[in-house]
């Protein structure tokens, strides 16, 4: 009991801290378990790490949950292109790396494996507070993690089996084979069997989730798999609709309990390595940190993405997995690898992890597409243009006004900052400049002083203030998000179109056909 | 045991009751039983798993869960309520059952040692048993619910008394020491009054403002909640109560919150696993096979447990003011024997005062009470009018105390979930044009301002819609931008049968909510695209 405490008294620090400061919780929670572990105030390790391989199997569980196929949004090649090659060069990089350290053959070849896969439980917890598990690059990384998460539990059973030859390959394949099978009975059979027969039973429905969970951990250990690996196959098997979204609910509390004791149970029992370690621990870190956002990034791209979703997906899965502290755990028990080297990859894990949130920012993704090739001859109009309309930023609404606009004879010309959206514009025979929309320069290029209507998507009122003063007579429309920024826009002589109005009035003519105008 | 060990087993014991309690279902038994019976399975019949010390704990916290909520839904002024007749009852009821079960077990032929110790065991209710009954039929907030919670408090301060009692005995079976049990007696109604007191502080002066800030943080709020739980818990373990006590006050504190209500919610599944995991520890640690040597003994108790106790309750509620109808629930309530009498039998064997024999009695007693009340308590309205038609009540007399009547539930409303700038915007829109609007959010701040009605809670969650009166509502919107929330939201409109509209915000997601039946869709980007333009073809720009 007193563990349970000390636990959840440290995260609820943590989580202090975390509203306090404006932080991500994750990070903050690990710091106070190795705060509690520096005053020894974890007596009873054996339970510490009972609660740890608990809450584990627990999170991987709900992680997988996220990652159904459906989320995906069809761009399958994408996924698996971007998916492969990560794994392969960031994999096959710390291999290399490793070797040159002289960990020996054996043990870099854990810390490849460990290396090549994107964390879920910290991606997936990301995109579900930022609210962008819907966004195009969040359907990126949902697949990618899917496909990696994959990956890394069939080589997992692999370096098992490895030391049995042929017949363990084979073990392993059908080992993997058969999870397969029974993922797919569960999701399109038993799962929703279960839910429509008790729906309305929330006790007996949380024990069935609970004992899908344990049925797969213990089909997992059958066949000599970690049992995190069944835990999760068996969220994916309950990921889909509605069954997913029926757990997710049924479990949420769950979550945010495991969260917090796996988190500072976790610290409590990491263990930091001497100077001469650290040193590989950075260089392995710097080396996902910095590889994986340019390789993805570039990878995305080329298969069509945007530029700005190619880095955003970049920089969110530049982070080893939970599975690779399960390899290191793996290597460690079969004898693969040294203590040392285990804690090597639980430290890569961490700091990766750690970072992962303040990467993955807004701020960050925006510097980096400063930096990106310009798209060929991108900054100059065709022609000189008088009495136009310009679109700037080209959103869904923003390309959808400029395709219909142009289709009806309006001289139009756009800008926007994304390379890649801007390309594929121009190859349809757009007028497009690529710029942002707080550069003057870029903002010249549209012609923007002669031209009589000027329709800004971006939602941001700095925007505003620079095209009015570049064009002081034109009649400006601004699309905007949030109603704050109304009276700031209305200042500068701009009507406003706020989305969310505009929804609304939408909204109540449909309600007054659909119920009358007076209430009843 | 190690980790994975430790896994596979809370795996095995959440699987077979999980299995059991299906099974139950259809047989139309409480889930308790079910739970029970699949301890007995794991446990006894194939040994298939043992409690450990880690078991024990994860048993333990469900037991503080448990109480934890009970303190949730009871607000202070609720319990104040019920006080005065909770201590008489749960005093008159304590001193009656142990005088009649020790006269009945020296009659039997057990010795003077023997018999009080038997008395003990039999004289309490069981809290985990009775909280989780009144919970499952949502009746924690009526008033034979809150009156049979505070006995059961009341009971629990005589637990100490009890303990110190079996310690004091089992020194040498000398001449019982009543000043050291008075001094214990003493001690814990001080450590009682220590801890209401720093409840009382902790709600007056420190809680609201720290827990205000952190109310943006829906898991934040969860977590800080159960912490504060916790130290409860083991501030009142230091002060030698029990650890129900702690919990039970530590949810009084928040029971004051404004969101205590989501609080409840969030505690709920939590409380439903780990307390499904101490029912069936509960079973694994059952030894029976002694108890079938002694049938006579172990009917005779039973009956009386069964029949007893609640005429007695039944009486004793009834002399105090109030109506048959919740003096009959709360003696139905508390048919049955603690798990505590197990506990407390164990202490007993280990400091020489009875013996196994005694030990699978109790276990038997209690095995079949919890079972057979936990039925009775599901059929206790017909029961109560198969008595009424016989005249076995009694004349119904003038109540002093009545039940509450219950305010009717909201209906022909329309629900709004997400306080976005959009879910505001047709709040204010709807309310204004005289419809009873609904809305809801997990942020408490962003229902402050709302002219309408607000629920605070999280809309995947079954019982938040329940709450909310999905099943009475004229329609239900949803202005999230969650893609699987406002799916699972279309799908549970469609089977309520309530029209929805909701957010598709995005290309992809708008065809699949469609396809699950959403009446209308909110898409701003169109829309917004729509005003364009026709502002400019008003303008003749466009033709």
């Amino acid at each position: 009991m007193i563990e349970v405490t000390l636990l959840l008294v440290a995260a609820a620090v943590a989580f202090g801290i975390s509203r306090g400061l404006r932080t991500p919780v994750v990070p903050l929670l690990i710091a106070m378990g190795y705060v509690l572990s520096l005053f020894s105030l974890t007596p009873d390790r054996a339970f510490v790490e009972q609660l740890l391989q608990l809450g584990l199997s627990f999170l991987v569980f709900v992680a997988g949950m996220e990652l159904h196929p459906g989320r995906i949004g069809g761009r399958y090649r994408t996924v698996f292109s971007v998916g492969l090659l990560q794994f392969l060069i960031l994999g096959g990089g710390g291999l290399a790396i490793s070797l040159s350290m002289g960990f020996g053959m054996m043990a870099s070849l854990h810390v490849g494996l460990a290396i090549a896969a994107s964390s879920t439980l910290v991606v997936m917890r990301l995109l579900r507070e930022r609210q962008q598990m819907f966004e195009p690059f969040g359907r990126l990384v949902t697949g990618v993690l899917l496909f990696q998460d994959i990956l890394v539990i069939v080589l997992m059973v692999a370096l098992v089996q490895i030391d049995k030859g042929l017949t363990g390959v084979l073990m392993g394949g059908f080992a993997t084979l058969a999870m397969a099978l029974a993922v797919w009975g569960c999701a399109g059979y038993l799962a929703p069997w279960l839910l429509n027969k008790y729906e309305h039973e929330e006790e007996i429905l949380l024990l069935s989730i609970l004992t899908i969970l344990s049925a797969f951990i213990g089909g997992a250990l059958l066949l000599e798999m970690p049992p995190v690996a069944g835990a999760f196959f068996a969220g994916v098997a309950i990921s889909p609709f509605p069954v997913g979204g029926v757990a997710r609910g049924l479990l949420s509390s769950l979550t945010a309990f495991f969260t917090a004791l796996f988190f500072t149970a976790f610290g409590a029992i990491l263990v930091i390595p001497p100077v001469v370690d650290l040193a590989k621990v950075l260089i392995l870190a710097g080396f996902v940190i910095v590889v994986t956002p340019l390789l993805v990034a570039a990878i995305a791209e080329r298969a069509g993405h945007t530029a700005r979703n190619s880095i955003e997906a970049g920089l969110l899965i530049a982070q080893t997995s939970e599975f690779s502290l399960i390899v290191g755990l793996q290597g460690l028990v079969l004898g693969h690898i040294s203590e040392e080297i285990f804690a090597i990859i639980a430290l890569v894990t961490v700091l990766t992890m750690v970072v992962t949130p303040w990467i993955s920012t807004d701020r960050i993704a925006r510097r980096l597409l400063r930096l990106h090739p310009a798209p060929a001859s991108a900054r100059e109009p065709k022609r000189p243009h008088k009495e136009h309309c310009v679109v700037i930023g080209i959103g869904a609404s923003g390309r959808a006004l400029l395709i219909e606009l142009s289709r009806r004879g309006m001289d139009v010309v756009a800008a926007d900052h994304d390379p890649a959206v801007v390309s594929q514009l121009k190859d349809e025979g757009y007028e497009v400049i690529w710029g942002d929309a707080g550069d003057k320069e870029s903002l010249e290029a549209t012609g923007l002083e002669h031209a009589r209507y000027i329709i800004v998507t971006t939602g941001r009122v700095e925007h505003l203030r620079l095209i009015r003063q570049l064009a002081p007579n034109a009649q400006i429309y601004a699309h905007i998000f949030d109603r704050a920024n109304v009276p700031r826009a209305e200042d500068l002589d701009v009507e406003v179109i706020l989305y969310s109005e505009a929804a609304v009035d939408d909204f109540m003519v449909w309600f007054d056909e659909r119920f009358g105008a007076t209430p009843a | 045991m190690p980790a994975q060990q430790f896994v596979l087993t809370l795996g095995i014991m959440v699987s077979v009751a999980a299995l059991v309690a299906m099974t139950a279902r259809r047989l139309n038994m409480p889930s308790i039983i079910a739970y029970i019976v699949a301890g007995l399975v794991l446990g006894p019949v194939t040994g298939l798993v043992a409690v450990d010390h880690s078991i024990e704990v994860i048993a333990e916290v469900g037991i503080v869960l448990l109480l934890f909520l009970v303190g949730l839904e009871l607000s202070l002024h609720k319990v104040k309520d019920v006080g005065m007749v909770a201590i008489v009852t749960g005093a008159l009821q304590m001193a009656v059952t142990l005088m009649v079960f020790f006269g009945l077990s020296v009659g039997l032929g057990f010795s003077v040692v023997e018999s009080v110790v038997l008395g003990v065991a039999m004289m309490f209710s069981s809290t985990v048993v009775v909280v989780k009954l009144l919970d499952q039929s949502k009746n924690l907030d009526s008033l034979f619910g809150r009156i049979s919670v505070g006995v059961l408090l009341v009971q629990d301060l005589a637990v100490i008394v009890a303990l110190t009692f079996v310690a004091a005995m089992g020194r040498g079976g000398e001449e019982l020491a009543l000043a050291e049990l008075m001094t214990q007696l003493g001690m814990a109604l001080l450590g009682m009054g220590a801890l209401l007191a720093l409840a009382f502080v902790c709600v007056r002066y420190f809680l609201r403002k720290p827990f205000a800030w952190m109310s943006r943080s829906r898991e934040g709020m969860f977590i800080w909640s159960l912490a504060l739980c916790f130290i409860f818990v083991l501030l009142a373990e230091g002060l030698q109560l029990s650890v129900e006590i702690g919990a039970f006050l530590a949810g009084l504190c928040l029971a004051q919150m404004p969101y205590n209500h989501e609080l409840q919610r969030q505690v709920h599944p939590l409380t439903n696993l780990f307390i499904a995991i101490f029912f069936v520890s509960l079973g694994v640690q059952m030894e029976l096979a002694a108890a079938f040597g002694n049938a006579g003994v172990v009917i005779t108790l039973i009956l009386l447990t069964l029949i007893g106790k609640p005429v007695l309750l039944y009486l004793l509620v009834l002399k105090q003011g109030y109506a048959r109808r919740t003096a009959f629930m709360t003696g139905i309530t508390l048919g049955q024997i603690s798990e505590f009498g197990f506990i407390f039998m164990a202490l007993a064997i280990g400091t020489g005062l009875a013996d196994e024999t005694l030990m699978s009695v109790v276990a038997m007693v209690g095995l079949v009470t919890i079972s057979v009340s936990a039925v009775v308590y599901g059929k206790r309205n017909e029961l109560y009018d198969w008595l009424d038609e016989r005249g076995w009540l009694g004349k119904e007399v003038e109540a002093d105390r009545n039940e509450a009547t219950p305010e009717a539930p909201i209906s022909n409303h329309v629900i709004i979930v997400g306080m976005n700038d959009m879910g505001r915007a047709i709040a204010r829109r709807l309310n204004d044009e005289g419809h009873r609007v609904l809305a809801v959010d997990t942020d408490l701040e962003k229902l402050r301002d709302l002219p309408c009605e607000t629920l605070m809670g999280h809309a995947e969650n079954l019982a938040v819609l329940h709450e909310a009166g999905l099943e009475r509502a004229k329609l239900i919107i949803s202005a999230l931008r969650i893609e699987e929330a406002n799916k699972s939201l279309t799908y549970r409109a469609c089977r309520a049968g309530v029209p929805i509209s909701v957010h598709g915000f995005e290309r992809q997601v708008t065809a699949e909510l469609s396809e699950l039946g959403a009446d209308h869709l909110l898409i701003p980007k169109d829309a917004a695209y729509a005003i364009q333009i026709s502002r400019f073809e008003n303008q003749g720009v466009l033709k």
